[in-house]
């Protein structure tokens, strides 16, 4: 046996500190490109550095487990089981959205709260959560977890806050925002006209905060299709404008249908609190509607004189006065100017939503 | 340096040689496109498993190439080329880092032939391959040479059977070293913890699989790092190796 070599030790210690101080600067580099604290601290049993792949691995059995549910009904220990096995799939690979979006939405019929755990996980853990993670965590929150035990005012408090979150996000679809307003409304009860009443003001507190504070999503700008049509309160008061009008469709013919004096009044009430949620709407410019049948609110078209819904009378336009007063003839011009007569015509107008 | 290159092209000629080694390579391809087939298994995640699944495979080629390492210098020293190699004039050092040239090269040509394979793969089914994949490839090449050079140091202390398990531990364990601080994450230790993390090798620094497999570009910044720390690492495995096949009596 030969002495060991001192170059070569030498060597060896200067590489081992050398590539201790490359490691740290990958370190560094690393969490600048996570920069997600909880998931740079998550504690978990690697897999060989193929955590990402046996992940997937691990959702394809689980998918296919999923599907030999009998009766699409989940028991609390097929539930659990489930869980257990999302637990380990999003710890192998802290941003699998499917796996939490998805696999807390299966498994919270059963156990509601390990859903509730799974979806807050997802959130602390990914680089950035979508309006999914907090849609389901909303959505769950309202429908099961009260069914576990948890006080339902502690649910309802966290679903609002989950789908204010989700909403916050800019790029959810229609469907979260107005869970989000029917959420925040829920108090109003059952009476149609008073939830209308109650999601209007609730429109125009969004439309107010959006405005008062500049770091607020909400605010989308506007675009080419009208006013706020970009933003969340622009959108739902379009959604509300349809409400309105569907709502008033409805008394009316049970206006038409009733005999008794006092409920016909309730109901001219009920009429003209629909039509003032409306006008207030249309008049803040949150909703396209400059053309609606102020009896029904029904949309209509250039050169109707009479609501096709209800027939009262409207306020027509986009047609030629000119034709019309000299002989009669009803010309609605596509241009600036009338094609038969050469009149100028009159401003360009937008139609109600239909 | 001729004797140098001699020692790896011949290390690398008669790996390559092996068939087994095609066999692994086209396996893996053909893993990467069947995952192609999982989008309805997988819930739509079909184009993620295939990138997961060419990174994993790019992974398990590089471990499967590095093993060979452990396997060469008891193989020589059993077959006695060893001696005649030694015979001549060529010192003990140029041997060892020559079969890791041997080794690392083909290493590092595998992982690249199943990278770009499956790059391929993917791009078929895709029209597009994610940022930073190639990035992603090379480290893990980088991995399988640090490998490679484990398993010649191992080789000199163990036969050819438990050198290859142990490269097998030192790849699990240089997977699994960087969780160590994190579960003692107080007291004294914690510092322990760090220490073995900076000593053991520490296959974090190269992993960047799951980051890329979710759709983060890496680059330069952590490439040239992550590179640097393989080179360093794997020439303190060889000095080492150096060392102690200069201090051992061959009969």
């Amino acid at each position: 046996m030969k002495r060991l070599s001192i170059i070569s030790i030498a060597v060896a210690l200067a590489a081992l500190v050398l590539s201790m101080l490359a490691g740290r600067n990958v370190d560094q580099q690393r969490s600048q490109l996570v920069a997600n604290q909880a998931q740079m601290q998550r504690v978990y049993l690697p897999r060989f550095g193929m955590d990402k792949y046996l992940a997937d691995l691990r959702w394809v059995m689980l998918v296919q487990q999923m599907g030999q549910v009998k009766g699409g009904k989940i028991t609390p220990e097929a539930g659990a089981y489930f869980a257990d096995a999302l637990e380990a799939i999003t710890d192998m690979d802290p941003e699998f959205e499917k796996a939490y979006t998805m696999g807390a939405m299966l498994i919270s019929s059963a156990v509601p709260i390990r859903a509730v755990k799974l979806l807050e996980k997802g959130v602390a853990q990914s680089r950035n959560p979508s309006w999914r993670y907090y849609f389901n965590l909303g959505f769950v929150a309202q429908r099961q977890l009260p069914n576990a035990g948890v006080p339902e005012e502690e649910c309802q408090a966290k679903s609002l806050a989950a789908y204010e979150a989700a909403c916050k996000l800019g790029d959810c679809p229609g469907h979260v925002e107005r869970a989000w307003m029917y959420q925040a409304t829920r108090g109003a009860g059952s009476d149609p006209v008073k939830v209308l009443l109650a999601q209007k003001d609730f429109v125009l507190k969004v439309h107010t905060d959006s405005f008062s504070d500049d770091s607020d999503s909400l605010t989308g700008g506007t675009n080419e299709f009208g006013p706020d049509s970009g933003t969340t309160a622009g959108r739902l008061s379009a959604w509300l404008a349809g409400r309105s009008r569907s709502l008033s469709h409805d008394l009316l013919a049970r206006h038409l249908l009733e005999t008794d004096a006092a409920k016909r009044q309730s109901i001219e009430a009920d009429l003209k609190a629909v039509r003032a949620v409306y006008d207030q709407i249309r008049t803040l410019g949150l909703a396209n509607a400059d053309h609606a049948c102020k009896h029904c609110l029904s949309a209509f078209g250039p050169g109707e004189f009479y609501c096709s819904s209800c027939g009262q009378e409207v306020k027509a336009y986009g047609y030629c006065r000119t034709c019309h007063a000299a002989n009669g003839k009803l010309v609605l011009p596509h241009g600036a100017y009338c094609h038969v007569c050469g009149t100028k015509a009159a401003a360009k107008v937008t139609t109600a939503n239909k | 340096m001729r004797d140098l290159i001699a020692i790896a092209q011949n290390t690398f000629g008669r790996i390559a040689r092996q068939k087994a080694v095609y066999f692994v390579l086209m396996s893996s391809v053909v893993i990467v496109g069947a995952m192609g087939l999982y989008g309805t298994l997988s819930a739509g995640r079909a184009q993620i498993m295939m990138l997961d699944g060419a990174l994993a495979m790019c992974l398990i080629v590089g471990l499967v190439t590095a093993m060979a390492a452990a396997l060469e210098i008891p193989r020589e020293l059993k077959e006695q080329t060893a001696h005649l190699i030694l015979s001549k004039p060529v010192g003990r050092a140029q041997v060892v880092i020559g079969k890791l040239r041997g080794i690392s090269g083909l290493c590092i040509m595998n992982v690249a032939l199943v990278a770009v394979a499956s790059a391929l793969v993917i791009h078929s089914n895709y029209g597009t391959v994610a940022p930073g994949y190639f990035a992603a490839c090379a480290l893990v090449a980088a991995e399988a040479v640090v490998l490679a050079a484990a398993g010649i140091l191992l080789s000199l202390f163990m036969n050819d059977v438990l050198a290859l398990v142990g490269v097998f531990v030192v790849f699990a364990v240089g997977h699994a070293v960087h969780v160590l601080p994190r579960v003692m994450a107080e007291g004294g230790g914690h510092k322990l913890a760090v220490a073995v993390s900076n000593v053991l090798p520490n296959f974090q620094h190269l992993d960047f699989k799951g980051l890329v497999g979710n759709g983060v570009a890496i680059g330069g910044a952590v490439l040239v790092p992550g590179l640097l720390y393989a080179l360093c690492y794997a020439t303190a495995l060889t000095a080492v190796a150096v060392a102690v096949f200069q201090s051992r009596d061959i009969h």
